[in-house]
């Protein structure tokens, strides 16, 4: 029941926010703006609310949650607080293959083919390893080491490409909803929508994973299987977020840290509240990225890592209260 | 009915035992004693997780190296020595995970458990900040919800204070159609509880018989190198070790 109530308090704040993000940006507008755009959807402002603001709330809010459900499945299944989607290089391995084929001057959807050719590396890494080894802890060091191989190789890009394009290349690193295209929001959200659905599936797989591997495989459990099928699925969502807006760092991490302060720990809970407040994070942090230095803005990872590591100390802090109630 | 035709543990690639022989029908209680290191969590983990094609083990009829792991569940329940720290839920999230056959109604079976295994005061509780002892009767009362053919039980007693060893006596005493093989470092439940003995040496030999054939404190002063006497008190014959 306490779940249920603060599920509907997050929805409805999600809601909220997204109303009030509607109201943000270069150009003031107001409540009658709004009525008028709604009876005109094809006017200026029509666009500006339904088209360019809305396009850019929705991106957030989907991304945010990718990347909490993310956070979620990869603590979950490398039992450790601490990792988070970007921290295994799917993310920098993207990255990387995308500016690559940036350098290159190849067409977009070579881009996109690069894009999603870097993280599917990354996995394949992962499953071999995963084959090869139970250990978590090696897993983790793995994707340390790789990811901060492939960030090497991202600042080589940058300092050798043209002045002119190295700027934006470092602009999309940083993640920006500015210049969002929709094409991705259907299969985004089918993807969101069929792990929510599911999500008695994962949730029972994370929480048994936490028994340990014995107890775990005792109750039925093929962790190897599991741990693919997860893997897979995070490196998906990783994958199509960079392709929405860039590399956003933090959100992954603290999202599901979040939640367990608000008391929310059962996996069972925690994916879909996390999902809530993963895009209620993105929304708020993209409102502040495009209205602190308005007109022009802030890249979204400035945003979200500034914000993120005090709320991160202020987590660790509670980490260590909680641990005798 | 479990029937171990032929089981060879194996820790870290070296042959430990080579177990053969070793019958158990429903309600027999095994309780495995040797040495520390000797293998007795092997034994237990290489009932459950068993592979190999050289190893056979019937239960109920049924070869256990044909079922899949998801099978297994309804024929073998395994407690564990560790001590679980990385489950983010409540003790009673902990027990529904074991609510892996999905047969009769989880919330009868789980508050009956409550009542049970007396754990009112902290099944509502976040389980990682539990004590080492709730968190072994928890682990415990789980295989209960599991209710799988055989049990497996690691060290059921050890962190327990008397108030809960007698309550996990109790329920397990109850289980008349079950097949309970636990290993112990205690002798309380070999005098109070097990039907029949497997005593693990460390030179590859091991007995198996009835527990009234076997335990005798000449068979434990080898098994342990430790001195033994014994007392008899109200037709029973007690056990001890002299430290």
């Amino acid at each position: 029941m306490k779940f249920k109530k603060k599920f509907f308090a997050l929805l409805f704040l999600l809601i909220g926010v997204i109303f009030f993000s509607l109201f943000i940006g270069p150009v003031s507008l107001g409540l009658q703006d709004f009525i008028f755009a709604i009876k005109n959807p094809s006017s200026n402002l029509g666009v500006i609310f339904f088209e360019l603001r809305l396009d850019r709330i929705v991106a957030a809010a989907l991304v945010g949650a990718m990347l909490a459900i993310s956070g979620v499945f990869l603590q979950g299944i490398f039992l450790n607080p601490l990792v988070d989607p970007y921290i295994f290089g799917v993310s920098s391995s993207a990255g990387f293959f995308y500016l690559l084929s940036l350098y290159l001057g190849l067409p977009v959807y070579q881009n996109i083919i690069f894009c999603i050719f870097g993280g599917s590396l990354i996995l394949f890494i992962f499953l071999i390893l995963n084959t090869l080894t139970q250990n978590s802890l090696i897993l983790v060091l793995t994707g340390v080491i790789i990811s901060s191989f492939m960030s090497a190789l991202i600042s080589l890009i940058l300092i050798i490409s043209p002045s002119v394009l190295s700027k934006s290349m470092l602009y999309w690193l940083l993640g920006s909803f500015n210049l969002v295209e929709n094409q991705y929001f259907f299969i985004t959200t089918l993807a969101i929508g069929i792990v929510l659905f599911s999500n008695n599936y994962f949730a029972n797989g994370i929480n048994l994973i936490g028994l340990g591997d014995e107890k775990s495989s005792s109750l039925g459990l093929n962790i190897k299987k599991f741990r693919i099928i997860i893997l897979l699925l995070t490196s998906f969502f990783v994958v199509l977020s960079i392709l929405i807006a860039g590399i956003i760092g933090y959100v992954g991490l603290i999202i599901p840290h979040l939640c367990r302060m608000i008391g929310v720990y059962n996996a069972r809970h925690l994916v879909p509240i996390a999902a809530l407040v993963g895009a209620i994070f993105l929304i708020v942090s993209d409102d502040i990225a495009r209205s602190i230095i308005s007109p022009s803005e802030l890249p979204i990872g400035i945003v979200t890592s500034i914000v993120g590591l005090p709320i991160f100390l202020l987590i660790i802090l509670s980490l260590k209260k909680n641990v005798r109630n | 009915m479990l029937e171990i035709k032929k089981l060879d543990l194996n820790y870290e690639k070296q042959l430990l035992f080579s177990i053969t022989g070793i019958n158990l029908a429903e309600g027999d209680k095994l309780c495995v004693l040797g040495k520390n290191g000797v293998g007795k969590s092997t034994f237990l983990r290489a009932l459950i997780f068993n592979r190999s094609k050289s190893n056979k083990i019937i239960i109920n009829n049924k070869k256990s190296n044909d079922l899949s792991l998801s099978l297994r569940v309804n024929y073998f329940g395994l407690q564990t020595q560790n001590n679980i720290d990385t489950f983010w839920g409540t003790a009673r999230d902990f027990l529904e995970l074991s609510y892996v056959k999905k047969n009769g109604n989880m919330k009868v079976i789980i508050d009956s458990l409550v009542n049970d295994f007396k754990l009112e005061k902290f099944i509502n509780s976040r389980f990682d900040i539990l004590s080492g002892g709730q968190k072994k009767i928890l682990s415990i009362a789980s295989i209960f919800i599991q209710n799988p053919y055989v049990y497996l039980l690691d060290e059921p007693l050890a962190n327990l204070d008397f108030f809960y060893q007698k309550i996990i006596f109790n329920n397990l005493k109850k289980l008349k159609k079950k097949i309970i093989i636990m290993t112990s470092h205690d002798l309380t439940p070999v005098n109070n509880l097990s039907t029949h003995l497997l005593l693990l040496f460390k030179n590859s030999n091991y007995f198996f018989g009835k527990t009234e054939k076997l335990f005798l404190s000449e068979n434990l002063r080898k098994l342990y190198e430790v001195e033994f006497s014994s007392i008899s008190m109200n037709n029973k014959n007690l056990i001890y070790a002299d430290l």
